[in-house]
């Protein structure tokens, strides 16, 4: 399956990828209301790592034998089975963290989500932009240092 | 192909997933004592407060069984395995045959003989049932007072539970301070900290000796010291051993708990294990333990369940871990987090910053045990090192940094990691 | 600024942002490679220090909100017609620093630029002009020495034998530009390129590395004054070579690659010890004449069997005419001459700017001058220093170049703004440096594909060209003058360039 993978020999730190991921997953997808405006703001769901000269940026991988979803308590990660895609359930998700303890990437991170009057902590990460043909960190990335590829 | 599974969570679960992915046109059957559509086990003391309501218990979706053609016999117990016949027979004397069988009936709690635990208001804290029964039992009383028997992961979180209904609660702990098993003294006396600054009482170095009635209802507990405690509830959550009582006979062979080899496979042909009720290779101590945790029974089903299903997989050793948190503080325990021998080519590494404290574990230069408290940004990472088993003495430094990531590793590691298929 | 020098602080840019649309993702922070732009966490705001900045542009073209601006910076002096700003400025800091100034890229003064005052014929009604998206049109060039005359036998077949001849599919290659003035990056974008697009690159005098070997015959290696990086196998390797004697933007002195550049790669390829300066020489040491150039000549002809054709490059000054056709009686096979608009990595400024002549009246006055002679043939002349488009190169070739070489206009697709700063090793680009950080923002996956782009675009538009001239044939365009009109320029300038005025 096509999952996205970084090519840290051309990563430039730019935080291009963390600025569309946040964006992409904002409720008005324009970076401005969503780094300004929005409450909670949006989490980038991957993360660049920046230790000069060197800079990767890293998110899910969609394992085939996700650690995160054997780890997961409720079931709030699972594998589809249609597309391969490993899927969060925020709204389902207990905020437990098993899931980042298990990722062998460091891939899950933590947002603030609105759930009717409460705001819970709960679990992030990549679900490869399911509205965009290609994620929007690839294409963002103006160093192609993110590629959308199946490397089988 | 004929598949039984026994046991309707979370090593189940993974036996039937990956079943069902291999073989195609395979029946599965799963039998469980407990009545109940597969559902988060280790959710039920937020079940218990409130916390979530009944859809996040659900572990996988209303279809699970239909989807993956199961058949599942809930509320049934098994009560005897014929091998030689390849065949289960169940509490109504109904028999089922199989091909292949699973077992993964979980964990029974421990209940020693304390004087006055027989009678109402006495629970153990492991089903739903359980913190169904308790927490109507709690609702039913205006003050409602208990104690928590053994200061574990389970009894700790049915005490926090307790709390956030209202109850008061005093835990009791054997030890010198609470989750042994996963922390050291420094993070259990915090976690004791944060437990008291919330209203609950822990009490430690200490045990009940029994249970004290009046006309059958608790009035009490009274401690080895022969201090007493007054309550209407008690909680025992001592621990958990393997569910094998049922296997008496059978042959299969059960130490601890059910042994089996690098693919789940017991000592009996066609009969598997996975879950709590196994005791397999645990990755760092290279022998035979339990290890009864999600992330091991999941691994262990998924193993079982595609070596079942004709693809035989090979078990990399169970890690133990866990990631927990009482009153919205958190605490992630990987390995072995207590250097066991000063001598033994242990050294500590140890940051503390306010709420925080991390402290790495290594032996031999090898990375062996991680404890975190208020930080879990990125800690997986450290699970794909104790795994490598590579050398971190040179990165001691960086070890523990916060933004500690895959750039502080070895090109080879992370080109091994990042650029493979995961 | 505190702890300024007063008298050094004339700076030029100011970067302006609108903190109202800056979210704070530290883009701009990251990619300044001068230090310009500050992230501060304790007020959570980007700022900058003006002073820094040279007007590269990196971070406002990687700014995702468009936050960012940078403009010239307004503190203005008494406006001066004779003393303007950069004299100004340039006096101020060599009255704080005593040194010579040094800067990166081609001369930037006013000075008439011929292609602006060059018109390209076109047909009407009584010669048709040629659609090249409908009939074939050849741009296909050979450049080596051509016999003076050639033989067929019987059937028709030609006896005689050709020189070495290097053959392009446009007549646009990459100029020299050394490994170590640019990194491996662009080295290999460039490489990638010209294979692609079936033309040359140029080593320049840093050597060629063995992993881009790949890329020989696609490659002309240089040999300059400080002979770096030349070897047998060097030689052997590339399908031409070329014996640098002069560059446009810097004529008559030396190219210098300081010892901070000079790392691993480099040291390895240019085959001198990490770290030390590498210094060309003003003059090849064993050239002072012409019959000494054409031992080195023979010397490389000799070493690669007479397989491959030797280039001299030379920088446009004002008897290059003359030099040029000593050149060609020296056994060259190619002459490439290089205008003072041509780019460096390094120069002192006073002599960028002042040294040379352009590259419009040079090919014009080499061209005439080996016709007149009768030895047009016994070389090809390749044209370099500044060209900017299609029209530039067209224009050349009309004047008398067989080709041209660009290396600006190159870099330029790879991102390069201009900003002068190629000498201090941390280009913002990724281009001018060897800093690993900095070298990786050229991806060759994607230089190669927009240099391959520029040459497309640029080759389109040659195409276009020749067809409204009812050319079919780059060849045929070669020196044909009356193609060209000249506007806006004095008879004297008219005859430089042996063109006629519009409208005669």
């Amino acid at each position: 399956m096509k999952v996205v993978y970084p090519r840290e020999q051309w990563c430039v730190a730019c935080n291009l990828c963390e600025v569309a991921c946040m964006t992409e997953h904002s409720k008005t997808k324009d970076p401005l209301k969503a780094y300004r405006t929005e409450k909670p703001r949006p989490v980038s769901r991957t993360r660049v790592e920046y230790r000069p000269p060197l800079a990767i940026s890293i998110m899910c991988r969609h394992c085939a034998e996700a650690e995160c979803v054997e780890a997961c308590k409720n079931g709030s990660l699972t594998r589809n089975e249609v597309t391969g895609r490993i899927e969060l359930d925020q709204d389902k998700c207990l905020g437990c963290w098993m899931c980042i303890m298990a990722c062998p990437y460091g891939a899950i991170g933590q947002v603030t989500r609105p759930v009717g009057q409460e705001e819970r902590r709960v679990a992030n990460k990549c679900d490869l932009c399911p509205d965009r043909e290609v994620p929007a960190c690839v294409s963002a990335c103006p160093n192609r240092a993110l590629v959308f590829e199946d490397r089988g | 192909m004929k598949y039984v599974i026994i046991g309707n969570s979370y090593a189940g679960v993974f036996a039937i997933e990956a079943i069902s992915r291999l073989d195609a046109g395979g029946a599965i059957t799963v039998i469980s004592r407990e009545p109940y559509h597969v559902y988060a086990r280790a959710a039920i003391h937020e079940y218990m407060d409130g916390a979530i309501g009944e859809s996040r218990m659900y572990y996988r979706d209303k279809d699970f069984y239909e989807r993956n053609r199961v058949t599942a016999m809930l509320g049934r117990t098994v009560t005897q395995i014929l091998p030689e016949q390849h065949r289960v027979v169940l509490d109504d004397g109904q028999k089922v045959d199989y091909d292949r069988l699973m077992i993964g009936a979980g964990g029974v709690p421990i209940t020693p003989p304390i004087e006055g635990s027989k009678g109402p208001g006495m629970f153990t804290f492991t089903t739903w049932d359980d913190a169904k029964a308790l927490r109507d039992w709690v609702k039913a009383r205006k003050t409602p007072k208990a104690v928590v028997i053994g200061g574990g992961l389970i009894g700790l979180q049915c005490a926090e539970g307790l709390k956030h209904m209202g109850v008061d609660v005093t835990v009791v702990e054997l030890a010198d301070y609470v989750l042994v098993k996963a922390l050291d003294r420094f993070a259990a006396l915090r976690v004791q900290q944060w437990l008291r600054d919330n209203g609950l009482n822990v009490v430690t170095g200490n045990t009940v000796a029994s249970v004290s009635r009046v006309k059958g209802a608790i009035t009490g507990v009274k401690l080895k010291g022969g201090e007493r405690l007054k309550c209407d509830t008690v909680v025992l959550s001592i621990g958990v051993r393997p569910n094998t009582g049922f296997l008496e006979g059978s042959g299969i062979k059960v130490d601890r708990g059910i042994m089996v080899d690098n693919s789940m496979q017991t000592n009996i042909r066609d009969v598997f294990a996975a879950g709590d009720v196994t005791e397999a290779e645990d990755f760092l101590r290279k022998r035979p333990e339990v290890i009864p945790i999600i992330p091991v029974a999941t691994m262990q089903g998924r193993i079982a369940g595609s070596t079942m299903a004709g693809r035989k997989e090979v078990y990399p050793g169970g890690l133990s871990q866990s990631a927990f948190q009482f009153f919205g503080k958190s605490v992630i325990s990987i390995g072995n987090v207590i250097s066991i021998d000063k001598n033994g080519g242990f050294e500590e590494i140890i940051s503390e910053d306010g709420e925080v404290y991390k402290k790495a574990v290594l032996r031999d230069g090898m990375l062996v045990g991680v404890l975190s408290m208020n930080f879990v940004t990125r800690i997986g990472i450290y699970n794909s090192i104790i795994r490598s088993r590579m050398n971190v003495s040179g990165i001691k430094d960086k070890l523990l940094a916060d933004n500690f990531g895959f750039l502080d590793l070895p090109k080879e590691f992370r080109d091994e990691m990042l650029t493979k298929p995961g | 600024m505190l702890y300024k020098n007063p008298y050094n602080n004339y700076f030029d840019y100011v970067v302006q942002r609108d903190l109202d649309k800056c979210i704070r993702c530290k883009a701009c922070v990251a990619q300044c490679s001068y230090g310009a732009n500050f992230y501060d966490a304790d007020r959570d705001v980007i700022y900058s220090t003006d002073a820094n900045c040279v007007g590269c542009m990196r971070c406002s073209t990687f700014c995702p909100t468009d936050c960012i601006r940078i403009v010239r910076n307004p503190d203005t002096f008494r406006p001066n017609a004779n003393w303007k700003d950069n004299n100004m400025k340039d006096l101020y800091k060599q009255a704080g620093t005593g040194g010579i100034i040094i800067t990166g890229m081609g001369n930037d003064k006013p000075y008439t630029n011929y292609w602006e005052h060059m018109v390209i014929d076109a047909c009407q009604v009584t010669n048709p002009s040629i659609d090249p998206l409908r009939e074939p049109m050849e741009l296909r060039t050979f450049l080596g020495r051509k016999p003076d005359r050639i033989e067929i036998d019987k059937k028709g077949d030609m006896t005689t034998k050709l020189a070495p001849q290097l053959v392009l599919e446009t007549p646009i290659m990459f100029s020299a530009m050394s490994y170590g003035s640019i990194n491996y990056n662009v080295c290999e974008s460039v490489a990638r390129a010209a294979k692609e697009l079936g033309t040359y690159w140029n080593t320049g005098e840093g050597g060629l590395p063995k992993t881009l070997y790949q890329y020989g015959e696609r490659t002309i290696v240089q040999c300059a004054s400080g002979r770096f990086g030349v070897s047998p196998e060097y030689l052997g390797a590339g399908a031409a070579i070329e014996i640098k004697i002069g560059q446009g933007a810097k004529p008559g002195i030396g190219g210098h690659l300081p010892g901070e550049k000079v790392l691993e790669g480099i040291s390895e390829t240019r085959m001198i010890p990490v770290g030390t300066d590498a210094i060309s020489p003003a003059p090849h040491h064993d050239i002072y004449s012409i019959e000494d150039l054409k031992q080195l000549i023979y010397a490389l002809k000799e070493a690669t069997h007479y397989e491959k054709p030797v280039s001299v490059k030379i920088a446009a000054v004002h008897n290059v005419a003359a030099i040029a056709s000593g050149i060609a009686r020296a056994g060259a096979d190619i002459i490439a001459i290089d205008g003072f608009r041509g780019g460096t990595g390094a120069a002192p400024k006073a002599i960028r700017d002042n040294v040379g002549i352009p590259i419009e009246v040079a090919i014009a006055a080499v061209d005439e001058r080996l016709r007149q002679e009768g030895i047009r043939n016994a070389v090809s002349l390749v044209a370099a220093g500044g060209f900017r488009s299609s029209s530039d190169v067209i224009k050349a070739i009309a004047l008398g170049a067989d080709a041209v070489y660009i290396a600006t206009s190159a870099l330029m697709s790879l991102g390069c703004t201009l900003c002068q700063q190629c000498h201090r090793g941390r280009c913002a680009w990724g281009i001018t440096t060897n800093d690993p950080e900095l070298a990786k923002r050229v991806n060759p996956e994607i230089g190669a594909e927009r240099l391959v782009n520029l040459i497309q675009a640029w080759s389109n538009e040659i195409k276009e060209m020749l067809g409204l001239m009812g050319i079919n044939c780059i060849e045929s365009l070669k020196g044909n003058r009356d193609r060209l009109r000249g506007v806006g320029l004095s008879e004297v300038e008219l005859t430089a360039l042996g063109i006629q005025q519009a409208g005669m």
